[in-house]
């Protein structure tokens, strides 16, 4: 728990939209946006914790909250899931327990109406497919599974900017909120792209240096490690002989010379 | 060049040992400046009232008497930036007005610093204006008053009535139910900038 409480960060743009919320006398609104999203995050930190990731940092944004993880790129599909997903999750547990206290005569219809349809929004916004919403994870963990690791990039970052465009025709009132909101989206993706090769390298490194049990095998006829796929074993068909991952992968990162 | 490695390790080890202060003394300091900040404001405002009764007067106005005005500073925003928080947008779209319907009154007649509509008793009274709830409250001669800041700027008071589900600091759109008459008189005040206009001039 001091562990949480150490790694949180507030973004200096939480107190300049706390100090906009007072002087406009939108105070409730702002607070019942924080209590969500502090009950999203507190979902994904809660499956970090159980899956025993490793918690960089939890910062709260302006409508938003990240949690940075370091957890492995071949982590299983069926973790993936359940981690995009516990955000949303609490949400709905939210919403049982505020319909409980509504309904208990707890919560005035006021609160109540202004909870909903702001958990609503924030629950569908989130599972938009784009970079780096929870949606666009569960995505990628679906299209991860069928593909190959590097095929599965392409084809979501093609669908998070079809989602950026859609996103941006549907919000014709360009306000400062929704610039921002685009901006930010926009920024993310530019920024995945450019990681790459970063990521890709990792991905390698860890099959080279973990031991991990895939149960499906996968053969790839030729040297092509961008073949790759998660969750599968792989065997190289290299002139009929088949090489093992861990042989092709410790080529690749050889730095001796070779003649 | 492992001895130049051990050199920089020890210079980082030394300016870390600087910097690095006990929490409780870090929390110390905040303490302190906290509370010399809070005591030059309550200073600072004794030596202004001070010097003269005009002081003593303004002061009264704009720290005890006058409302933030929330709607203003509201309106200035949205004009330049949009609204202040996302997805309001849908929010407003999809709540619909609780209540909707137009004053009725009967007869009309000045009162104290507003007016007294005769209504009927138990009468249903709606929202005049869009805006913030600044005041829920018992008022000395009006009896139990809801004070509305509306968004174009004019503060509505509604007197002699049952304030219906509203808490301070709820925004509320035109039409929305304030609460019901207690006998048959509604009495309604006009405030603009600290002075009162009367009804002819709020309708125009």
């Amino acid at each position: 728990m001091k562990n949480i409480l150490n790694s949180l960060k507030v973004n200096p743009l939480v107190y300049f939209l706390l100090f906009l919320a007072c002087t406009t006398g939108e105070i409730k609104r702002f607070l019942i946006i924080l209590l969500i999203i502090l009950t999203h995050e507190i979902g994904h930190i809660l499956v970090a914790k159980f899956y025993k990731y490793k918690i960089i940092k939890i910062e709260l944004m302006p409508f938003g909250g990240t949690t940075t993880l370091d957890k492995d790129i071949n982590s299983p599909l069926k973790e993936e899931i359940i981690l995009a997903s516990a955000g949303v999750f609490m949400q709905g547990l939210l919403f049982l327990i505020m319909n409980l206290f509504w309904h208990l005569g707890l919560i005035r219809d006021y609160i109540y109406e202004m909870f909903f349809l702001y958990n609503e929004t924030i629950f569908i916004f989130n599972l938009l497919p784009i970079i780096p919403l929870d949606g666009y994870i569960l995505l990628k963990s679906i299209i991860e599974y069928w593909t190959s690791f590097k095929l599965a990039f392409i084809i979501t970052n093609i669908i998070s900017i079809l989602g950026i465009i859609i996103f941006i025709t549907f919000n014709i009132l360009m306000d400062l909120n929704n610039i921002l909101i685009i901006t930010f989206l926009v920024y993310k993706l530019f920024i995945f792209i450019k990681r790459w090769r970063y990521v890709q390298n990792r991905f390698y490194l860890e099959r080279l240096i973990k031991e991990y049990n895939f149960k499906k095998i996968k053969i790839i006829e030729g040297l092509k490690p961008t073949k790759m796929a998660k969750e599968k074993r792989h065997f190289f068909l290299v002139n009929k002989k088949l090489n093992k991952e861990k042989e092709v992968l410790q080529d690749r990162f050889d730095t001796r010379v070779k003649f | 060049m492992e001895e130049d490695i051990l050199k920089i390790r020890d210079e980082l080890k030394k300016q870390e040992a600087i910097s690095h202060k006990p929490k409780y003394i870090k929390y110390l300091h905040n303490l302190i400046s906290r509370g010399l900040l809070a005591l030059i404001l309550i200073l600072g405002s004794l030596i202004y009232i001070k010097p003269s009764s005009s002081h003593m007067l303004l002061y009264k106005q704009y720290v005890f008497t006058n409302n933030w005005s929330f709607t203003k500073v509201n309106k200035i925003y949205q004009k330049y930036f949009g609204k202040v928080l996302p997805f309001e947008k849908i929010v407003e779209e999809n709540t619909a007005q609780v209540f909707n319907e137009k004053l009725v009154f009967k007869d009309k007649k000045p009162f104290e610093k507003g007016v007294s509509l005769k209504v009927g008793s138990s009468y249903m009274v709606p929202s005049l204006s869009s805006g913030l709830v600044v005041f829920i409250g018992d008022k000395e001669t009006y009896g139990k008053t809801v004070i509305i800041q509306g968004m174009d700027g004019i503060d509505v008071w509604y007197a002699n009535i049952n304030v219906a589900d509203l808490k301070l600091y709820d925004y509320i759109v035109k039409g929305s139910l304030i609460g019901e008459t207690i006998n048959e008189e509604l009495y309604l005040v006009f405030q603009k900038n600290g002075s009162y206009l009367t009804y002819e001039e709020y309708t125009q």
